[in-house]
């Protein structure tokens, strides 16, 4: 008996090892290959609640995009402002409601008194009507004076994680760019990519999207959020009412996307556009100003990661602001120099 | 909730790890319920109650039917038309109410009529259909009522095939909750491969193709070109995002011993409308076809009845994926070319239908009839579409080598699925039930997956329906 004994487990070891070795294998292929993509990747977290803006004209509102897209030394610049009255109070991960909250109780409820408020973000941080539970907790525990608690706290293995997911986007976006710049090159016979960008920015200049687009349907609302189907549910009324009941004016700005070689960066929830464009429009009649920098999108060089501007593109987008800004004449005359 | 968030790896473990554990049907049907009730109502509750009232709408008339025969048309009609009445309501009302108000606007009239606005639940249009299927086959005797709410219920509501089909039908579904599920290591293994499988397809395939997709139909008037481009790479999107789904579904319910129907078999192979009828969204079609295609009369009745009743079954499978006229069109278009390749059929000499190459240069022409339908499908706007056939215009050359990209990253995207035709036919049989070629097969799905699957998925496109 004990020959058939030892085939028979012979026999399992041999189906169980080739199970267990070469998935291994693999995965530990792909881990060593995800390790070796080299990027550039630093997202700064303020963790600080602190005011930043005794004395400034313009206070920039927004999310970690704020906090490298817009250059306030290159916004001064731009506006005809000194030094130092332009100030960034920025918090990542954020949307309007927490900007909202940080307009109220950061910027104005410490005797701050800025002529503009310059709110930055993107389409969904703007129709967000209640953020996704994170961000509600860090909300408070910020207004109550406590810690902000960061995703990478809750866990000794979360920052690897997010590493190796940033490290995977790298390889899957210049694999999409790669593919889509090989084959405007080999249909175009080598002209391919500035062909693709002008088409497409040209195109999309002339689009319109908002008839297009079909009535929100989906009942699932994304992580816990609440977002607003029409520009009344948005909060710009609120922040509107609170800026003019301290002297200022409100701007939001949808910053630019990253255009992929094909056209504009990843869709931002097409069928929010109409509730984006309504709610600039609602702005504007406010006495606020939109501008709206998503489309055409920049190019993939201009960003450190996917999504926020590397110091050179960030100071000449901030510059373009500052331009549009004061052309708008939303600043004070006075403030002016 | 939804199949590609991370929740449900952990909803899906804790399930099944319970289930497993209880032991007897009962106890197991019970627990399936509370489940798909917690899947279900993740975010919204209250779409459970009109999950239910529609649930029980059915249960009842069946009872209703076998206590009093005499009255079972009137039951019958009682039923379907209460549960049309919800779909009606929360799908159809406002754009019914909308073309209404336009056509009286013609006529200078205005009436005090206001939409509603209201929300539509995940999977209303699947799980009506599905429901009343159960009372339909009870008055047709193909099935006995049942008096055990709580099997019925677990059919009606069962979570992996509850918001995106495939539409189940009692007579398989129902035995299979009804009875004692096994699960072995075979039939596990395949269902872990199955929902990776549909896991890859929905978040690398179709979220990938989706920009490019979203990019050319969000352009003011796209040419000809550069549309037939992008409904070809939507046609890609599309069996990707639905059959991945029910790759998803399938292999989910397999792990509860459960298997559901095929609702795909490869439909871009078909070589005729009907052919691809019988390949595309197979529990749809098959639903419409037994409730309705057949009652009108189906292929009896001479031409002319049998074209009326196919017209009428694909508009209304038009119309079932969303209340706009561009669906209405879509399924116009598939009732023309199934019409048109009957007339025309017979008299396609045998010579050239056995000419070599004959079979693939018909489902070469069926796929480009079925592009052309996805360009209506997609193109949501009808005045842009009728411009497309009024000034057909090929673009400029920038737009041309959009098309040329477009199309060609859709060909790209789509060669893993070809791919697996392959592997399916040759390798499969071989190796397919080795342990090692399911768990190199996971290592492969799930590095792609990580690697390749955009931050933030997409909602699936028939979560729309």
């Amino acid at each position: 008996m004990a020959p058939v004994r030892s085939s028979t487990s012979a026999s399992k070891l041999g189906a169980v090892l080739p199970a267990a070795a070469l998935p291994l294998l693999l995965l530990g292929l792909a881990a060593q290959g995800l390790w070796s993509v080299e990027h550039e990747y630093q997202v700064p977290w303020d963790t600080s609640f602190a005011p930043d803006c005794p004395g400034s004209r313009v206070v920039v509102l927004g999310n970690s995009r704020a906090g490298s897209d817009v250059d306030v030394n290159a916004l001064a610049a731009a506006l005809h402002l000194p030094a130092g009255q332009v100030a960034s109070i920025t918090v990542p991960g954020t949307s309007l409601p927490t900007w909202y909250a940080l307009a109220e109780h950061v910027v104005f409820d410490r005797g701050c008194a800025p002529d503009v408020l310059v709110v930055y973000g993107a389409l969904l941080n703007f129709v967000t009507v209640v953020p996704a539970r994170f961000e509600r907790e860090n909300l408070l525990a910020g207004l109550r004076g406590g810690a902000e608690r960061r995703p990478e706290d809750a866990s000794g293995f979360a920052p690897v994680w997010t590493d190796l997911r940033q490290r995977a986007a790298q390889v899957r976006d210049r694999a999409l760019r790669g593919l889509t710049a090989t084959l405007a090159g080999v249909i175009s016979g080598g002209a391919g990519r500035a062909t693709l960008d002008a088409a497409f920015d040209a195109g999309l200049a002339k689009a319109s999207t908002a008839p297009r687009m079909p009535r929100p349907t989906e009942a699932l609302s994304s992580e816990g959020m609440v977002l607003a189907t029409t520009a009344d549910e948005t909060l710009v009324d609120e922040i509107v009412t609170l800026a003019a009941a301290h002297g200022a004016r409100v701007v939001f700005v949808r910053g630019p996307s990253m255009s992929t070689g094909s056209g504009p960066g990843p869709s931002e929830g097409l069928f929010l556009e109409p509730v984006m464009a309504a709610t600039g429009e609602r702005l504007r009649r406010l006495g606020g100003l939109y501008i709206e920098s998503f489309s055409p999108g920049l190019p993939a060089e201009s960003y450190t990661d996917r999504i926020h501007l590397n110091a050179v593109a960030a100071a000449a987008y901030t510059a373009e602001l500052g331009r549009r800004i004061e052309e708008s004449r939303v600043l004070p005359a006075a403030s002016l120099r | 909730m939804t199949f590609v968030q991370p929740e449900f790896v952990l909803f899906l473990t804790v399930t099944l790890l319970i289930y497993w554990t209880l032991g007897s049907v009962r106890r197991q049907n019970v627990f399936l319920l509370a489940a798909s009730a917690v899947f279900y109502g993740w975010v919204h509750p209250w779409m459970l109650v009109l999950l239910y009232a529609s649930a029980l709408t059915d249960w009842a008339a069946g009872l209703v039917m076998a206590q009093r025969p005499e009255h079972r048309r009137l039951v019958l009609t009682a039923a379907i038309g209460l549960n049309l009445f919800f779909l009606f309501v929360f799908k159809y009302y406002d754009f019914f109410v909308s073309n209404v108000l336009s056509t009286l606007q013609v006529f200078g009239m205005d009436v005090p009529l206001t939409t509603l606005n209201l929300v539509l639940p995940v999977g209303i249009s699947f799980y009506t259909f599905q429901s009343m299927s159960y009372s339909i086959s009870v008055y047709r005797g193909q099935l006995q009522p049942r008096r055990n709410l709580v099997d019925y219920m677990a059919y009606v509501s069962f979570f992996p095939q509850l918001v995106a089909g495939p539409i189940e039908r009692a007579g398989n579904l129902l035995g299979q909750i009804e009875r004692p599920r096994q699960l072995d290591a075979a039939k596990a293994q395949g269902a872990v491969t199955l929902a990776l499988w549909g896991a890859f397809k929905k978040l690398c395939i179709a979220d990938s193709i989706a920009p490019y997709v979203d990019k050319v139909f969000a352009s003011a008037d796209p040419p000809l070109l550069l549309s037939l481009a992008g409904a070809f790479a939507f046609s890609v999107q599309i069996l990707a995002d639905f059959s991945g789904y029910t790759d998803m579904a399938r292999g989910t319910a397999r792990l509860f011993g459960i298997d559901l129907m095929v609702n795909f078999r490869h439909p871009y192979l078909a070589t005729s409308p009907s052919d691809f009828w019988q390949r595309w969204h197979i529990s749809l079609s098959s639903w419409i076809r037994d409730y309705l295609y057949i009652p009108l009369g189906g292929g009896r009745g001479g031409f002319f009845r049998s074209a009326m009743a196919a017209s009428a079954s694909l508009l209304l499978s038009g119309l079932w994926h969303g209340a706009a006229w561009h669906y209405v069109l879509w399924g116009a278009w598939h009732a023309v070319l199934l019409i048109a390749y009957r007339v025309i059929g017979p008299y396609v000499p045998a010579t050239l239908r056995h000419l070599p190459g004959a079979r693939f240069a018909a489902m070469g022409l069926m796929f480009g009839f079925t592009c052309v339908g996805w360009l209506i499908f997609r193109q949501a706007d009808v005045s842009a579409l009728a411009r497309l056939v009024t000034h057909p215009t090929l673009g400029a050359p920038a737009s041309r080598l959009l098309a040329g990209v477009v199309a060609g990253v859709a060909l790209v995207m789509a060669s893993p699925m070809v791919l697996a035709m392959a592997v399916e036919r040759w390798l499969v049989p071989r190796f397919g039930g080795a342990p090692w070629a399911h768990t190199t097969t996971w290592a492969v799905l799930v590095i792609s997956l990580f690697i390749l699957a955009a931050d933030g998925s997409r909602a699936f496109i028939y979560f729309r329906f």
